[in-house]
């Protein structure tokens, strides 16, 4: 009996011995095989061979305004007036600092809602990117704009009206992130690009006054803005054609998104389009 | 009793049979597919194959022409083909024991096939059986080796790192949790997001090959990351050529899980439907396209020598005067380095108590502290103890200066003159030397400095014996 089991044991051990030289396959010391795999076998039938697209004739006007059912509630004071703790001297020093991610203003109008086109329909013209730089400043230790469309590309001025230093910390999906200092009181503004279009707004922070943050979207055409705070927008020199807009709020859902990702219009030539939305507060997570 | 006593044996027995079973290994995947697979199983089954096919598996690793990686290949010519066998005039060395690899006729014409292995005295290629339909080259035919190094990568890569930073490089290795959670210790690398913290690049580009060898040849000082300077160069070369073909096969499996996002969050079947038909049919071999040739431009960039960060200014030569500005620039509110740092540079500063939000997410954290992008708490460096992850020559410092450290909240100070920078570097290569900023002994032992933990005092120029590396005037 014993001997049984002492033998069992002994052939035991050396299965683990054998398995331990031969290995299992797919261990770290075995030679993986390598497969080749050419880049132009998946490009066949892609992007490449266009279809030549009719230029769209002439442009109208999109225009409308964004509004909240219901009562809007009261914003959230952050810091308040005079009682930040640190750099108590600039930030909230003569305003208090309100919670901006719901901003509602005159007539239930709601701020900071990016309406744009994914991308530019076929055959439009694009125009050229400005050559005027967008800015992007700080008061008080509050990001002015809270959100902005740029074109992809377009020079940036991050500019700061405050004597404390900030740092500016982008968050963007498609562009090079970018997170510098901004000096005190810089007028003349540091230098960002971004060169990639994105899909969405992205959120941009300042990591050193925790509350501080705004919303950047950079697009590869003009056909995008933000709803001013009474809740009003207008984009000009659109392409006179059938078009889907998207629209994007950062608390859309309680953690940003789209409100809208499929907003169809049609835009004929030399004519406005007007389009009004109204969301609800459930619409915002609330 | 006989049974108990020889219990061990059979356990072992049983483990090692049941460790052989599975032997198709697998890059585990992101964890939130399976969210996706619960909103679309067609959508998650097109995720997993399209990086199946383009990337393989540990076992079977695909070298894909379109990305920016150097595989490692041999070039030569056919002598003579027969059988499976053939007689081939090589370039260059192959490295030894070849075998394994893909070998890729003229521009590949008649397909690839597979090497079992390598000669160099007959100089004999053996092919891996191949099917009835295969042809061999004529003679003349050139013909590439390809993949001997991220072969070897893999192979460095499964016996040194994958511990830590997981098979597929995503920072979930065996050994990871220990160290997660560890007061000080940075979690492993997860290279998924091509974000890497400790790079010679300029803001908002990827690291370097020439980087992430540095780190792996060097280790990470003060972290778990440990040296590898033992490691032939050659080796060094194909693990970092093997983290960028993880991290380039991560990003992609990150971005298409992003593109697939809104389908993951739509909450009836209703709303799935037209998101489905929009993202998972064209949608998505565009998304794919996009992904790959936006991460192997961000990649290839990298390698760009105008994206290096190069100081045009001279290292201000280090001695009072300069410590002081930097000094007085480190604890002054208009570039706030005090804020996070410390005034003594102790890595306390006031900052920390504040809860931070992850603004991708929009969660707030549940302690006060800073997080890195990867959602881990990182401490800001204690200059005091003259440790420094990126490196301690004053060159890495005012790299990491001027592009702050990458994915955390410490930002670059690009906007201050290229000599206030090397006064900061000045000022910090100061702080760790003992007798120029004798310690209190009522310092506050840790958290909130605001009160407790005042400036450090001027250095003073009669300060003797102050180690200042180079000579004061």
């Amino acid at each position: 009996m014993s001997i049984t089991s002492r033998s069992l044991a002994t052939f035991a051990l050396a299965c683990c011995g054998l398995g331990l030289v031969a290995g299992c396959g797919g261990g770290a010391s075995a030679k993986p095989e390598i497969v080749y795999k050419s880049s132009g076998s998946d490009q066949a039938g892609g992007n490449g061979s266009a279809v030549p697209v009719a230029a769209i004739d002439g442009t109208g006007t999109f225009t409308g305004t964004v509004q909240l059912t219901g009562t809007a509630p009261p914003p959230d004071v952050i810091v308040a007036k005079g009682t930040a703790k640190r750099d108590g001297e600039v930030c909230a020093a003569t305003v208090a600092i309100v919670d901006q991610s719901l901003e509602i203003g005159e007539s239930n109008g709601i701020a900071n809602i990016f309406i744009f086109l994914d991308k530019a329909p076929p055959g439009a013209q694009v125009p050229a990117v400005p050559t005027e730089p967008a800015v992007f400043d700080q008061k008080g230790c509050v990001f002015i704009p809270h959100a902005m469309v740029t074109r992809t590309n377009q020079q940036v001025l991050v500019k700061s009206g405050d004597a404390i230093g900030h740092n500016t910390h982008t968050y963007p999906k498609r562009s090079r992130v970018f997170n510098q200092l901004i000096q005190a009181n810089d007028r003349k503004g540091f230098k960002l690009k971004y060169n990639r279009a994105e899909r969405e707004p992205f959120p941009v922070k300042c990591d050193m006054h925790s509350w501080m943050q705004a919303y950047h979207l950079a697009i590869d055409h003009p056909w995008g803005t933000t709803t001013n705070a009474k809740g009003e927008f207008k984009i000009e020199g659109v392409p006179a054609t059938s078009l889907t807009f998207r629209v994007w709020h950062e608390r859309a859902g309680g953690k940003g998104g789209f409100l809208e990702r499929a907003l169809k219009i049609t835009v004929k030539k030399d004519e406005t389009v007007t389009q009004d939305l109204k969301f609800a507060l459930s619409d915002f997570g609330q | 009793m006989s049974i108990r006593r020889h219990l061990l044996p059979y356990l072992v027995l049983v483990l090692m049979v049941a460790g052989c079973a599975d032997q198709s290994a697998k890059f585990s995947s992101d964890r939130r597919i399976e969210e996706l697979e619960s909103a679309s199983t067609d959508a998650a089954n097109n995720l997993t194959t399209t990086l199946l096919e383009h990337f393989g598996t540990p076992n079977r690793l695909v070298s894909w022409s379109a990305l920016p990686i150097d595989y490692g290949t041999v070039s030569g010519t056919v002598l003579s083909a027969s059988g499976d066998q053939l007689r081939l005039s090589l370039e260059t060395k192959p490295p030894a024991g070849l075998a394994n690899v893909a070998v890729v006729f003229g521009e590949n014409n008649p397909g690839p096939r597979l090497a079992v292995s390598y000669d160099s005295d007959s100089r004999m290629l053996t092919l891996a059986p191949g099917t009835k339909s295969d042809t061999l080259p004529p003679p003349g035919t050139r013909v590439r080796l390809i993949g001997h190094r991220l072969q070897q990568g893999r192979q460095s890569f499964m016996q040194h790192c994958m511990h830590c930073h997981g098979v597929a490089g995503d920072g979930f290795g065996p050994t990871a949790r220990y160290i997660r959670n560890h007061k000080f210790n940075p979690m492993p690398r997860d290279f998924r997001r091509g974000l890497f913290k400790f790079t010679s690049t300029k803001d908002g580009i990827y690291a370097s090959r020439d980087d992430l060898k540095r780190t792996v040849k060097l280790g990470l000082s003060g972290t778990y990351m440990p040296s590898f300077l033992l490691l032939s160069d050659a080796e060094l070369d194909a693990v970092v050529e093997y983290v960028r073909f993880l991290a380039i096969r991560g990003e992609t499996e990150r971005r298409l899980l992003a593109h697939f996002q809104p389908l993951i969050d739509a909450k009836t079947p209703q709303d799935r439907q037209p998101l489905e038909q929009e993202l998972n049919g064209a949608g998505f071999t565009e998304a794919f396209n996009d992904a790959v040739s936006l991460v192997a431009e961000n990649w290839q960039a990298a390698e760009e020598s105008d994206n290096v960060v190069l100081p045009t200014v001279a290292r201000v030569p280090d001695g009072f005067e300069s410590r002081k500005k930097g000094r007085d620039l480190f604890i002054g509110t208009k570039i706030n380095c005090a804020k996070c740092h410390g005034p003594r540079g102790r890595g306390n500063g006031s900052f920390l108590n504040e809860i931070q939000e992850n603004p991708e997410t929009k969660k707030k954290y549940s302690e006060p502290g800073l997080f890195d992008n990867w959602e881990n708490k990182v401490s800001p460096r204690d200059l005091t103890a003259g440790i420094y992850r990126g490196g301690r020559r004053p060159l890495d410092l005012f790299r990491r200066v001027t592009t702050g450290v990458k994915g955390t909240p410490m930002p670059g100070f690009a906007a201050l003159k290229e000599e206030d920078r090397w006064h900061i570097v000045n000022y910090i290569l100061s702080i760790p030397i003992a007798g120029v900023f004798p310690e209190k002994k009522h310092d506050h032992p840790d958290g909130d400095d605001h009160k407790a933990d005042k400036p450090a005092p001027a250095p003073t120029k009669s300060t003797k014996g102050s180690g200042s590396p180079s000579k004061d005037k």
